[in-house]
């Protein structure tokens, strides 16, 4: 079964996200910011990170220069409402972004992303 | 026998005539001798009368006045004297006068005889010289009167020319001296003084005519005029007709005068248009009334002229609701570099209504207690304040906006969420009841936290009809803290709130305490943020970055030990504490000044606390600034309107225990 890990500091919006990535059979984990999601990294291992940039804390952007270093193949998907950092896929590649999802998200495109990366 | 009786009878009749004249008589013979007296004699010889004696000498006569001390004047000259009375009986030339020391002047007149002899008339002349002496005196007395006099004085002759001119003349009008001026004309003497001939006046008075100085002299009536010498002196003469047809005329120098008189009116015209130019209503007040106005007063008061409003009640022109405030507002003494201003509502002829702001200065109006009061139309200024609060409000808007609309998209994200795994499911008829109320319940709950978000945001974009009452600050500062705690918090900044559960109403506008506190907010993430931006260039300590804390806090400051505050009204103190490093010693006096910023360009008007200053100071309370150990911590004081219902102690309502 693959392990996604949800990291958003919105404990309803993890929730309802963790909720629905089960029904699709997925094993699920949450953080509320980027140190709680890095502890986690390391000590787990994850198919797919999905992950907001805007946190208290360790933020996203903070997390991905992290993880970046330490495991570079980790799968990471950033959720944002910020809607001017979409179409920038080269720069988010290069910080090992597979894909940017916009905040409301759709969770059809969401379940299928996170097929397509789990193929 | 017949020619003896003749000679006898002429004898008789020569004696007779001797002893009739009402003078001394004395005869001497060719030898010098005595030889013939009449009864007055010896009252003209005093002190020497046992000297009267056929034989005696002139000499002998004069030394026995003068050795008993009979003639005044000689002192121990008296052997000279004596000699010098000898040397005139031998020469008889001139009348010559005795004076004694019982004050009588005598006059001797002495004369030879046809055989040799010689015969002294003495003549008692006292009263002629008193008479005299008195003259002088008096004479001296009105020399001294004339030439001790201030003016400048002139009498003419019939023919009018001068017969007598003082040397205060001289001085008045630079004569070659005052003895050349007599007989002299007087028209000519005008003329050397160089002098324009003014108008003539009847004097006393000041009825001008355009009777010539030549009319004036023929009319014989007392009258004046002046006369000027260009870039010297100005002088009124007065000229009063004398009986045998001569004038007396009197000089004087009135050119100080006349100066003062310019230099007062100069003066007075320089304030009158300095008042009438002035944009600012000065009016005079007086006993309650309006005494003057000037134009710029009118004006504004919208009369027709500044006459209109003379005379009128200046209540009248004061909204009724400031009636108190206006009376109770008194002048100061004087102008002074602080001066009390006071705002009020004034009230146009037209019963219109304006803002204005007065200043009154007690003086003396004409002899009387007055008030000099100026007041400006500040109408203009106030609607611009309004508007500059409102542009900075809405400045504060847009720079939330971004945050807000992340704010908004987190609730909305949740129920998006909500709605297409339940759809999702129910498509795939995986769905259940109970999943569906789980996910109908997020979504309710997240639409009401939008609607929270929403409504503050209309409440806080509202522009407010201006009306002020009194108001919960409490609640104000909560709603102001809950409205960012959440952006806050995503930004790593804690805000944490210690309010008392029980509060104190104060009188103002919600809207606006709410938009300080919101922007001594904001300032205080910028602070943190700052402090952040710093410590990463610098590669500093990370973990300190993480601790951001903004304390927004708020008591009632009543302290019961001091006797005299139980007298006082209470104060609500709110404090906004931050750790983002404080605020520059040198800057701490400027923060409030429109325009003063230490944020990057664009990154802040410089608006925000001066606006915060200037609401603060409307509700009539203060702010003020320091540095506390982590950072800034501004403290805004407010009057209490109404004290809390309750009086139980205060209970924090967060997380301050550790405090």
């Amino acid at each position: 079964m693959a392990s996604i890990l949800i990291v958003d500091d919105e404990p309803e919006a993890t929730a309802t996200l963790a909720k629905f990535l089960e029904t699709r059979g997925y094993k699920t984990e949450t953080a509320a910011n980027g140190s709680e999601a890095l502890e986690l990294v390391r000590a787990m291992q994850y198919d797919v990170v999905m992950m907001d940039l805007r946190m208290p804390g360790m933020d996203g952007a903070d997390f991905l220069a992290c993880v970046r270093l330490e495991q570079p193949q980790l799968p990471i998907v950033v959720m944002t409402g910020h809607t001017n950092l979409g179409g920038q896929d080269e720069v988010w590649a290069r910080a090992g972004v597979k894909a940017v999802m916009l905040k409301p998200l759709n969770l059809r495109e969401v379940s299928e992303m996170v097929y397509e990366l789990l193929a | 026998m017949l020619a003896e009786e003749r000679a006898r009878k002429a004898q008789s009749r020569l004696f007779d005539a001797i002893e009739s004249i009402p003078a001394g008589l004395v005869l001497f013979d060719e030898m010098g001798r005595l030889t013939l007296w009449n009864s007055r004699a010896p009252e003209y010889f005093p002190g020497a009368s046992s000297r009267i004696v056929a034989g005696s000498t002139f000499e002998n006569l004069m030394r026995g006045s003068a050795e008993n001390g009979a003639v005044a004047d000689i002192g121990d000259q008296a052997e000279e004297w004596i000699a010098s009375q000898a040397a005139w009986f031998e020469n008889l030339n001139e009348r010559r006068e005795m004076h004694f020391s019982d004050g009588r002047h005598v006059q001797l007149l002495g004369r030879g005889t046809s055989d040799g002899g010689t015969v002294c008339v003495m003549t008692d002349i006292t009263d002629i010289r008193m008479g005299q002496e008195e003259l002088a005196e008096k004479t001296t007395l009105l020399q001294a009167t004339l030439e001790g006099m201030g003016e400048g004085l002139i009498v003419l002759d019939a023919d009018l020319c001068a017969v007598l001119a003082n040397t205060r003349l001289d001085r008045l009008a630079v004569f070659g001296g005052s003895q050349d001026l007599v007989g002299r004309p007087f028209r000519e003497i005008l003329e050397s003084i160089g002098a324009d001939i003014g108008q003539t006046t009847d004097a006393p008075g000041n009825v001008e005519s355009d009777k010539s100085l030549s009319e004036r002299l023929a009319d014989g009536l007392p009258f004046q005029f002046e006369i000027a010498r260009t870039g010297r002196q100005i002088m009124l003469v007065r000229a009063d007709p004398l009986a045998n047809g001569g004038w007396v005329c009197v000089f004087t120098d009135i050119t100080a005068e006349r100066r003062a008189v310019a230099a007062l009116a100069e003066s007075e015209d320089r304030y009158r248009r300095l008042i009438e130019a002035s944009p600012d209503m000065i009016a005079v007040q007086a006993q309650g009334r309006i005494s003057f106005v000037n134009i710029a007063g009118a004006h504004l008061l919208g009369a027709a002229s500044a006459d209109e409003l003379v005379g009128r009640r200046v209540l009248d022109f004061v909204h009724p609701d400031d009636h108190e405030a206006v009376r109770g507002s008194k002048p100061v003494p004087g102008f002074h570099n602080d001066m009390e201003v006071h705002e009020f509502r004034g009230r146009r002829v037209d019963g219109s209504v304006f803002e204005g702001e007065a200043t009154g200065i007690e003086f003396a109006y004409q002899g009387e207690p007055a008030v000099l009061v100026i007041i400006r139309d500040i109408s203009d200024r106030k609607f611009a304040q309004a508007q500059l609060i409102q542009t900075s409000k809405l400045a504060l808007l847009g720079e939330m906006a971004a945050s807000m609309a992340h704010e908004l998209n987190q609730p909305l994200n949740i129920i998006r969420m909500a709605a297409d795994a339940s759809l999702i499911l129910m498509e795939e008829d995986k769905a259940d009841i109970e999943n569906h109320r789980e996910e109908f319940d997020r979504i309710s709950k997240q639409s009401e936290r939008m609607a929270d978000i929403i409504n503050h945001m209309r409440v806080f974009s509202r522009q407010e009809d201006g009306s002020t009452g009194s108001f919960n600050p409490i609640e104000c500062v909560d709603a102001a803290a809950s409205m960012v705690r959440e952006q806050y918090r995503l930004d790593g900044i804690e805000v944490r709130t210690v309010l008392p559960k029980v509060a104190p109403r104060i009188s103002g506008q919600p809207i606006r305490l709410e938009q300080v506190v919101l922007n001594l907010l904001a300032n205080a993430r910028d602070a943190v943020f700052s402090q952040k931006e710093m410590l990463v260039d610098g590669a500093g300590d990370r973990s300190r970055i993480e601790g951001g804390l903004i304390e927004v806090s708020a008591f009632v400051a009543n302290d019961q030990n001091d006797p005299e505050s139980r007298e006082r009204l209470e104060e609500l103190v709110i404090n906004v504490s931050d750790n983002g490093g404080g605020i520059p010693e040198e800057d701490l006096n400027q923060v409030f000044e429109p325009f003063f910023t230490t944020k990057r360009a664009g990154q802040g008007t410089g608006l925000g606390l001066a606006i915060g200053f200037s609401i603060i100071s409307a509700m009539g309370g203060t702010i003020s600034v320091a540095n506390g150990a982590r950072g800034a911590v501004f403290e805004i004081r407010l009057p209490v309107a109404e004290p809390a219902a309750a009086t139980e102690p205060e209970i924090p309502q967060d997380s301050a225990a550790d405090r």
